[in-house]
């Protein structure tokens, strides 16, 4: 059992998740005729049961696993020895094949392997309903959600012929065909999104159908999945977006706007110190707003199939957009924002609303943290290729650690004040580079910052 | 008191854990001899078949999934799929320590392999059989509603029977009060409103369909006078048939089904007889099942009144 002493023939690693991460031929190629990729999940349920067990129990095994790769047999002897670590049941396993035997697997008989068919086909489908010899329908049983208007309908028609409820692909027969024509038909169903083949099973000897049929419909996908898909998402907390953003949005709104009634002091005269207090509730209200909306967007930003739509723009539109949105919160502070002229232009492919958003951001961060009286300019250039636009400022500059971090998620540089949820630069180079391009700092310490959008150019 | 050892105090939850560990253990080992005992002496092994065990662990868990699916959805689990998932096991574990919950199960898994067995050996289908068929057909449109009823369930049972599923539905009264009851018990956090809310929910989805069980009776009763034609397995059908035979015998009907077996020849012998057939009309059924079993003698001398008082003298032969 020592591995000095063991040849392998193959290797291979799984994950703390029990996923096959890296494999050597032959393992990889019955992971994949087994249905499963590398990475993922172990498809040989036998190899998985002992590299969950040796995982668990940080103990090394070596075992006969079976499998079938769709040809052949497959009887191999694997050691499965867990990763050393800290902590073994965080860490994986390491796969080492010692012998791999292929050999082909016992001639089934075609009764046989006919009777298997339809027991996987029964397994499989999702409507059972039993028929006459005239193929009318006795009883129907699903519990699919699709399928419960074709229920309803069987239900209350009970001893029509099944072929009243469902279309028949290629079939303008308004009689029931002979069994054997209609097993394996592919058929469509009212209601059903899903394509259904409808299998026959003839009942009764010696004449097939003398007493009936079982009629099955097997979909061509699960229904399930989806509704496992959406619990997933709501399993990993991500719904705040989507769930919560509408609920809370309202509330915080008339927060902020019943504060903003109190500072202005529009419902009557107040002391000064009441005045203070609710602009200081207006302006949580207005970060809890914010903070809502970048939860949203990091939603959007981190879900896996998320892209861009990018279109033709123009990058000195967006931005002189941008600055003249953010004008006057910059003069609050006396900044000035010196944004490209109104000839200028810069042709750039990416999606208008992202790109404004990004900027939005930039110069909002800049006017945040720059001092009183500085300028903020915002500047087109291009590389042939890449279309740019940065946002540089006069404020303190960040440091060299500082800048690798800075684009981290929730990363606020030690800030704490309430000025933002350290997601916006986050959020925008996810949205940078879901356009193709990204985002970038240039900065010296005591000399300003210069934040730096690259996208796709177009001549 | 400073004689005690502070050790042993400390000890105390940890031994206790042990001490239950232990106990464990022993019942184990003191149903060894006679479970060996029992496949040593048996060819037959349907009772005990992996078929059959696997069926009934099924069954246990899905009867414990469906009612913790209902507590989800009453409690506004955000995932009610997981929330019942999770908890499914010790729950069918709890379930499988109630002796007539779980013989229930064990019944209609034997009931279901005696239907399936029917139809390889003698061609009955498992939910249409000719008795049905006919009365399906009969004039009395309240005896064939019934019996059109009982096809649906039956379809409905061979399905779940493959699946291995113990749809709340079907179970009978008592049963499902055993199933509330293990819950309750294993569940000490479920409040009291919400095991009443779970409860009328589910009395809800059960009033929804009648259950099969029932239904097969009210068939029965709808026969009258001429109950003899459910005695028959091979013209009845394994379903028709052990109703016919638990009511006409004064049996349980899960006892009626494990008397199907090989090792309860003389008990399904007698109730052949207390249910009034004649010794050539009981022989005919048992060799249905049995072809090559052989009864002591003694069975064809008892009349009809000894049969029901042999079995009514055994702990299981009476209907409680």
């Amino acid at each position: 059992m020592d591995e000095s002493t063991t040849t392998y023939i193959a290797r291979a690693r799984t994950d703390a998740k029990d996923r096959l991460i890296a494999a050597d031929e032959p393992l990889a190629s019955l992971q994949r005729r087994a249905g499963g990729e590398i990475p993922g999940t172990i498809a040989i349920p036998e190899l998985r049961e002992q590299v969950r067990k040796a995982r668990r129990t940080n103990l090394r095994l070596g075992r006969t696993i079976h499998a079938f790769d769709g040809t052949d047999r497959i009887k191999s002897w694997m050691e499965i020895v867990p990763a050393e670590g800290d902590d073994p049941s965080e860490s994986g396993c390491s796969i080492g094949i010692v012998t791999w035997q292929a050999s082909p697997p016992p001639v089934e008989r075609d009764d046989e392997a006919a009777a298997r068919r339809d027991a996987i086909d029964d397994a499989l489908a999702e409507l059972h309903a039993r028929l006459d010899p005239d193929q009318k329908v006795l009883t129907v049983q699903t519990e699919a959600e699709d399928l419960q208007p074709l229920l309803r309908r069987m239900s209350e028609n009970l001893g029509q012929s099944w072929t009243d409820f469902v279309n028949i692909d290629g079939s303008q027969h308004a009689q029931p065909l002979h069994w054997r024509l209609l097993d394996q038909a592919r058929v469509s169903i009212d209601g059903s999104p899903r394509n259904w083949t409808a299998r026959l099973i003839p009942l009764g000897e010696p004449n097939p159908g003398s007493q009936g049929f079982e009629l099955y419909l097997i979909a061509n996908r699960a229904w399930v999945a989806r509704a496992r898909r959406r619990d997933r998402r709501t399993e990993d907390g991500a719904s705040i977006g989507r769930d919560l953003t509408p609920i809370l949005r309202q509330p915080i709104a008339r927060i902020v706007a019943n504060a903003e009634t109190i500072r202005a002091r529009l419902a009557g005269p107040l002391g000064d110190e009441y005045s203070d207090y609710a602009r200081d509730i207006v302006n949580a209200g207005q970060h809890l707003l914010s903070l809502v909306d970048d939860l949203t967007d990091l939603e959007v930003v981190e879900a896996d199939g998320f892209r861009a739509a990018p279109d033709p723009i123009d990058l000195a539109d967006v931005a002189r957009r941008a600055a003249g949105i953010l004008t006057v919160r910059a003069q609050e502070k006396r900044i000035r924002i010196s944004a490209p002229p109104a000839d200028a232009s810069q042709p750039a492919t990416a999606e208008f609303r992202r790109v404004l958003q990004v900027l939005l951001n930039l110069i909002g961060n800049a006017i945040r943290y720059s001092p009183e009286g500085s300028t903020i300019t915002v500047k087109l250039g291009s590389d042939g290729k890449r279309a740019t636009v940065s946002v540089s400022d006069q404020g303190p500059g960040l440091d060299r650690q500082a800048q690798r971090i800075v684009f981290d998620k929730f990363e606020r540089l030690g800030r704490s004040d309430g000025g933002g949820s350290g997601l916006g630069l986050y959020i925008s180079k996810r949205l940078a580079q879901a356009m193709g391009g990204d985002l970038s700092i240039n900065s010296t310490p005591g000399e300003g910052a210069t934040f730096t959008l690259s996208v796709p150019g177009r001549e | 008191m400073n004689s005690v050892p502070d050790s042993i105090l400390d000890d105390q939850p940890v031994d206790a854990g042990l001490r239950a560990e232990l106990a464990r253990g022993d019942m184990a080992l003191s149903t060894l001899t006679p479970v060996l005992t029992h496949f040593l002496n048996t060819h037959d092994r349907s009772l005990f078949s992996d078929s059959i065990i696997a069926r009934v662990r099924g069954m246990l868990r899905s009867a414990a999934y469906r009612l913790l699916r209902v507590e989800a959805e009453e409690i506004g689990a955000n995932d009610v799929f997981a929330y019942a998932e999770n908890r499914a096991d010790a729950l069918a574990e709890e379930l499988a320590h109630h002796t007539a919950f779980l013989g229930h199960c064990h019944a209609l898994s034997i009931e279901w392999q005696l239907a399936d067995r029917l139809r390889g050996r003698n061609g009955i289908d498992p939910v249409l059989s000719p008795l049905l068929q006919s009365l399906i057909a009969s004039d009395d449109g309240e005896l064939s509603s019934a019996a059109m009823a009982t096809l649906a369930a039956q379809a409905r049972f061979i399905e779940q029977q493959k699946r291995m599923e113990m749809p709340l539905a079907e179970l009978p009264e008592d049963q499902f009060a055993h199933l509330i009851g293990v819950w309750r018990r294993q569940r000490e956090d479920v409040s009291g409103d919400l095991a009443s809310t779970v409860q009328s929910r589910i009395r809800q989805m059960r009033s929804e369909n009648e259950a099969r069980i029932s239904l097969l009776d009210r068939t029965f009763r709808g026969l009258g006078a001429r109950t003899d034609v459910a005695l028959s397995l091979t013209h009845a059908g394994a379903a028709m048939f052990l109703t016919a035979l638990a009511r006409t015998a004064g049996q349980e009907r899960d006892i009626a089904i494990v008397s199907t077996n090989d090792r309860q020849l003389v008990r399904f012998a007698l109730s052949l007889r207390a249910a009034g057939l004649s010794p050539a009309e009981s022989r005919a059924q048992l060799r249905c099942l049995h072809p090559d079993a052989t009864l002591p003698a003694a069975v064809d001398q008892v009349t009809t009144q000894d049969a029901r008082a042999l079995l009514s003298s055994s702990p299981f032969g009476h209907v409680e």
